[in-house]
């Protein structure tokens, strides 16, 4: 358990996902803004609602699995979902706002009259590598949670006093 | 002295992490550049028609030069088609090529028409596909402009 760490991630998830997307658009110049608005080729409103949903639930996440002992089911729960939410907020980056295009973003405008542009970005290969990503995340959080639960299970009353495990604890609890 | 497995993964996941954004932030970079170098490139879109004389067939040349600025290979394809309004197809052409970073290369195409369908251009319908794919061909762009004259 990291109380500081409690603190300052969750405060990082914030600034980074529902307070910087915000103050970032205010600095794009306005012709851009109705622009985009007017091509529709991004849906502006659902990127920063959706960003500000996720960032409120990647805080609480983080809040959780770092204020709760690495051997708690909590702790294991929170971190597993924080990295699937992780992954599908990336999702949703990759198909600009898409979930389900699944990193192809594919749009088709009226350039000029009687002329049509169609377009297909193929970004899949990202969505591939944030996966994998993902799942060694996950694999991760399985394993710390596994070897913080062994530890716990070999000395029970170094735990019972709200201490943490440590090699320099375990050698003494040995020694002794 | 044994690995500790979840640090390994730890520094596994970090260094995949930075691959990604590297991979990420090198193909975004090296595409807009290339588009911006082939855009601001000397002629960087020519086309021209010439009439043959004596058949009076038209021939239309459509070159493009590409200037790859960014980091990776990349390969380029272009393909036009004529098509009459009822969708018929009257000329179509096709190139495309693998620039190296670097380097520069030129599509090009010609699209060749007959003199009744030269004359009857304006009832007809234009479909010009671009395709663009870089890193390892891994990430791809494509583009198709569909008009009439």
């Amino acid at each position: 358990m990291n109380k500081i760490k409690g603190l300052i991630f969750p405060t990082f998830i914030i600034l980074g996902l529902i307070v910087m997307p915000r103050v970032a658009l205010t600095m794009v110049p306005v012709d851009m803004v109705s622009m985009i608005y007017a091509m529709d080729l991004v849906d502006l409103d659902l990127i920063l609602n959706a960003l500000m949903i996720f960032g409120i639930i990647l805080a609480i996440l983080s809040a959780l699995k770092n204020l709760t002992e690495k051997w708690t089911t909590t702790n294991l729960a929170s971190g597993i979902t924080s990295a699937i939410i992780w992954f599908i907020l990336s999702l949703f980056l990759w198909g600009a706002g898409d979930l389900w295009s699944f990193g192809e973003i594919s749009r088709t405008l009226n350039v000029m009259k009687n002329v049509t542009a169609s377009f297909v970005l193929n970004l899949r290969f990202f969505v591939l590598l944030q996966a994998g990503v993902s799942l060694l995340g996950i694999l991760n959080i399985i394993l710390t949670y596994a070897k913080a639960r062994d530890r716990r299970r070999a000395q029970p009353e170094a735990y019972s006093h709200g201490a943490e495990p440590s090699e320099g604890l375990e050698s003494g609890l040995r020694q002794s | 002295m044994p690995i500790d497995r979840t640090r390994a993964l730890t520094v596994i996941l970090v260094a995949s992490e930075l691959t990604s954004l590297v991979i990420f932030l090198t193909v975004a970079y090296g595409s807009l550049n290339t588009l911006a170098a082939t855009l601001q490139g000397e002629r960087p879109i020519d086309i021209d028609m010439d009439r043959d004389p004596m058949t009076g067939d038209s021939r239309i040349n459509l070159g493009i030069n590409v200037q790859n600025r960014g980091f990776y290979r990349i390969y380029v394809g272009i393909h036009a088609k004529l098509l009459t309004n009822f969708g018929q197809q009257i000329s179509e052409g096709i190139d495309s090529r693998y620039v190296e970073p670097g380097d520069e290369g030129e599509l090009t195409l010609v699209l060749t028409l007959s003199r009744e369908d030269a004359l009857n251009l304006s009832n007809t319908r234009y479909v010009i596909q671009f395709d663009f794919r870089t890193f390892f061909d891994f990430v791809s762009i494509g583009i198709e402009l569909e008009g009439s004259p």
